[in-house]
């Protein structure tokens, strides 16, 4: 139940990560050059966020009660760091971004143009440290620090610790560049939507000029950042890195696998492909090196193998598939043949749900490579789960969510489309 | 210093969030519970122009104060959510209503009236249901013993909470209505307010009559006298005040302060109150998070809440230049 309504809510905050990043870089080019089409594309954008916004406002007011009724004896338990997490979070970020978000909204012709850059600057900032914290929260359920047990419920000993925990920055990292490259892709599909069709050409050669390389930047950054985030978790998480990679026994120079099917009954992996020793290499920088296998762990401590490393596959092989599609687009750029390619033209706004996959199919990976354990190595799932009401609440309430969230998704992606399709002006 | 102390302050800052809350998104549901009833063109769209760019803003105070309880008060809110589960998600139903509604009404021209109409149910929803709450915590929970409500939807029936909540819509909509006046003190808007005060006043007559039936004790503590006589005080003084622009919205403030006053003075020190059972009841003390919790709460809170006044004043500065109305971006998603 909480897994699908986050699910549904990931989708628009990482698009209002990836917008804002995008109004702000055209608010500054406006405000330095003060011509068109920068303006009109930030008019633009500015209107596919408030779509995008209030649609993350909808379905993110739920998400901390949510945590509290489905996990009353967990909220309790960990309520003294999580909560004060939330807490942080909506008074330092929602506050923020939802003041200033009223001016980018209905705002333009009551500030200065510059007081409006401001604003802009402000909601990306606003957005971005609420991203920080909530990852701050569910990292800290991956690496758990800075608290010390007391009374049968966990206490705070070391604020900055339990922020600053092992995954924290390096996972943050990973999910803001894939929330950019969400946008990134967004952006570029609509201007290629509008080139292949010669409508709003100048605005949308702009846009195109600016999507594509961040496109690139953040699609060849992912798989360098993501490499130190397995870094970090091969050594705070060692069975969950062993089940991403597919490695049952312990060996001397590991195999990186690309694909394969995994049995964890029989324990191998079907069909696997992949290149010898670069595990190896990659973990310890030694092609010989040592990779523990699954099996060094006790068996209860196993996450469900066959799901995360399928999950984690697919996200590699779609970041390997957008870096092909930028590499591609950023090259014909450069040598001025891009416009004359009208089927990539028309085949990048079908991309769009590329990065959002890759986005939920990552976060489903994390989350279920936490598996068993609620907090690592604190409290498994079973025990923070204690649901106290009864069966008939708990699937009238799940139809009601699922009802109103595919609801709010339709409802916006609808009318994104057709403003897209109405155009800019 | 204390943990007494820091347990004091962050519940005094959760009660102020849910004060901030009331004040200000107050208006917003009651403009929003006005929706239905504005006649003429262009009348209802030019209630919801009045507050477009602030309930967002407003509703973030609910999001911040229910943040503070999950980070201060983990238990209240497993328990509470255990026990009201499927009444507390139609009221955030009622928030996520009236969010796409009053969103979707200026983008989605042709089908105006009817998003109109839903921000409205959205409205009564979350105002009637949360006033509920609040008045059945009021009087007291139903405890079946220590740490452990009713299960039983009956007992969560009662006068109190229903009279608390129907008077409390109405004062919620008269603060909606002087906060339209202020915005634009049409003369037949002025009328219509000057009846709905008849309706104000039998309300508060309710309301105060309820207090000192069902909650005798708390009714004659020195801060529920004053929170009453505030109350009073708001009432009259807007009538008095209707026409004087918007003077009538500020004594409506009163009238909001006054109730929190009695609130505060009624609940505290406890949280949750048992009914009939008081030695059940979940007092400051007792629910509290450990003191390191608390004491972040209370700095980071004290620190950011001038902040966060300061930004969102501008933020109202920026829309209140007078005679013009606020345009939203205007774009509609007909094609
Ligand atoms: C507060 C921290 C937090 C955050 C930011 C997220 N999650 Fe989570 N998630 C949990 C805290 C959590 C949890 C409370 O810890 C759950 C519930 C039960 C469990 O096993 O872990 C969980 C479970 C859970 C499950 C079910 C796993 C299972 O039952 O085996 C899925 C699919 C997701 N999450 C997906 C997501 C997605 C797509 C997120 C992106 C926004 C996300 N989670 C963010
Ligand atoms: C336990 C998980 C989560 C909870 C409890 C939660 C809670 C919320 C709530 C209550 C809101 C609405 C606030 C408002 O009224 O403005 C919101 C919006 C938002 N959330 Fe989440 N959220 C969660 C997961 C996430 C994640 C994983 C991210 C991003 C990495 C995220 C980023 C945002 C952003 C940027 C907004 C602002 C609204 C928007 O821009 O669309 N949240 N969230
Ligand atoms: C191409 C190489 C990539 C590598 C090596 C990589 C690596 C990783 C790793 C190791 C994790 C697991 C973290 C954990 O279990 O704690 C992860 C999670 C995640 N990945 Fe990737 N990733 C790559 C590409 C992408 C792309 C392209 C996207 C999205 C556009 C993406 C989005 C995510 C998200 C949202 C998570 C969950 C949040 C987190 O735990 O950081 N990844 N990734």
């Amino acid at each position: 139940q909480f897994g699908v309504s986050i699910g549904i809510h990931y989708l628009f905050p990482i698009t209002t990560l990836g917008l804002t990043l995008f109004i702000v870089i055209f608010e500054t080019l406006f405000l330095a050059k003060r011509q068109e089409p920068y303006r009109s594309i930030s008019v633009f954008l500015v209107k596919v966020l408030g779509l995008i916004f209030v649609a993350g406002v909808a379905t993110g007011l739920l998400m901390p009660f949510s945590i509290g009724a489905n996990w009353a004896r967990f909220s309790t338990y960990a309520g003294a760091i999580l909560g004060a997490l939330i807490s942080v979070e909506a008074i330092t970020a929602f506050a923020l971004e939802s003041a200033f978000i009223s001016i980018l909204l209905f705002g333009r012709e009551r500030v200065s143009p510059f007081v409006y850059w401001l604003s802009a600057v402000l909601v990306f900032v606003g957005a971005h440290l609420s991203g920080f914290w909530i990852v701050a929260a569910n990292s800290w359920l991956q690496t758990p620090a800075g608290y010390a047990i007391e009374d049968g419920r966990v206490v705070l000993t070391n604020l900055s610790q339990a922020i600053f925990n092992h995954s924290t920055l390096i996972r943050f990292a990973h999910v803001v560049t894939a929330a950019w490259l969400a946008g990134a892709f967004l952006t570029a599909g609509i201007a290629a939507y509008y080139l292949a069709r010669a409508r709003h050409e100048a605005f949308a050669r702009k846009l195109l000029a600016i999507a594509l390389p961040i496109a690139l930047a953040a699609a060849l950054a992912q798989p360098l950042i993501g490499h130190f985030h397995i870094m970090e978790v091969l050594e705070h998480n060692p069975e969950k890195d062993a089940a991403y990679e597919g490695i049952f026994k312990s060996v001397n120079g590991a195999p990186l696998l690309a694909f394969g099917i995994p049995d964890a009954k029989n324990q191998v992996i079907h069909f696997a492909v992949g290149a010898p020793y670069v595990l190896s290499l990659l973990e310890s920088g030694d092609p010989m090196g040592r990779v523990k296998g699954l099996e060094e762990f006790p068996r209860e401590n196993w996450p469900p193998v066959n799901v995360i490393f399928t999950t984690f596959h697919l996200m590699i092989m779609l970041g390997m598939a957008m870096i092909a599609v930028a590499v591609f687009g950023v090259v014909q750029m450069w040598c001025r043949k891009l416009e004359a390619m009208r089927w990539y033209l028309l085949l990048l706004p079908w991309l769009i749900p590329l990065p959002y996959l890759a986005n939920e199919i990552g976060w489903i990976g994390a989350e279920i490579g936490r598996q068993p354990w609620l907090i690592y190595g604190v409290m498994r799932t079973a025990e923070g789960s204690s649901i106290t009401l009864p069966l008939w609440q708990l699937s009238v309430s799940f139809a009601g969510i699922l009802l109103v969230y595919t609801a709010i998704t339709v409802m916006t992606f609808v009318s994104v489309r057709k403003l897209i399709q109405k155009g800019p002006n | 210093m204390d943990i007494q102390f820091y347990q004091t302050g962050v519940f005094l800052l959760i009660v102020l969030f849910f004060y901030l809350f009331s004040l200000l998104d107050g208006f917003d549901l009651g403009i929003g519970m006005m929706l239905p009833f504005a006649r003429g063109n262009g009348a209802a769209a030019g209630l919801v122009s009045h507050i477009a760019p602030f309930w967002d803003g407003n509703e973030v105070w609910l999001v911040i104060g229910a943040g503070f309880v999950f980070g201060a008060f983990p238990a209240v809110l497993g328990l509470l959510l255990g026990a009201i589960y499927l009444p507390f998600l139609l009221l955030i139903g009622g928030l996520i209503l009236r969010a796409m509604a009053l969103e979707y009404s200026y983008h989605d021209l042709a089908h105006q009236r009817m998003w109109h109409l839903v921000a409205a149910c959205g409205s009564y929803l979350v105002t009637g249901l949360g006033l509920y709450f609040l008045g059945t915590i009021l009087q007291g929970l139903p405890f079946v013993g220590p740490g452990k409500l009713s299960a039983y939807a009956g007992d969560y029936v009662s006068a109190f909470p229903v009279l608390f909540s129907l008077a409390g819509i109405v004062v919620v909509i008269w603060h909606g209505a002087t906060y339209a006046l202020r915005q634009d003190p049409a003369e037949a808007r002025l009328k219509g307010t000057g009846k709905f005060w008849w309706a104000l006043l039998g309300a508060s007559l309710v309301l105060i009559a309820a207090w000192f039936a069902f909650l005798p004790q708390a009714a004659t503590k020195p801060l529920a006298m004053a929170g009453g006589g505030l109350f009073i005080f708001g009432v009259i003084g807007g009538r008095l005040a209707l026409r004087r622009k918007g003077w009538a919205f500020r004594f409506s403030c009163c009238n909001v302060t006054g109730l929190w006053l009695l609130i505060l003075a009624s609940l505290y020190p406890v949280v949750l109150p048992a009914y009939q059972h008081p030695e059940w009841s979940l007092t400051i003390a007792s629910a509290s998070a450990p003191l390191s919790t608390l004491k972040i709460l209370l700095v980071v809170g004290v620190l950011l809440v001038p902040i966060i006044i300061a930004y969102s004043y501008f933020t109202y500065r920026v829309f209140r230049r007078p005679g013009k109305r606020i345009q939203n971006s205007g774009f509609s998603i007909q094609n």
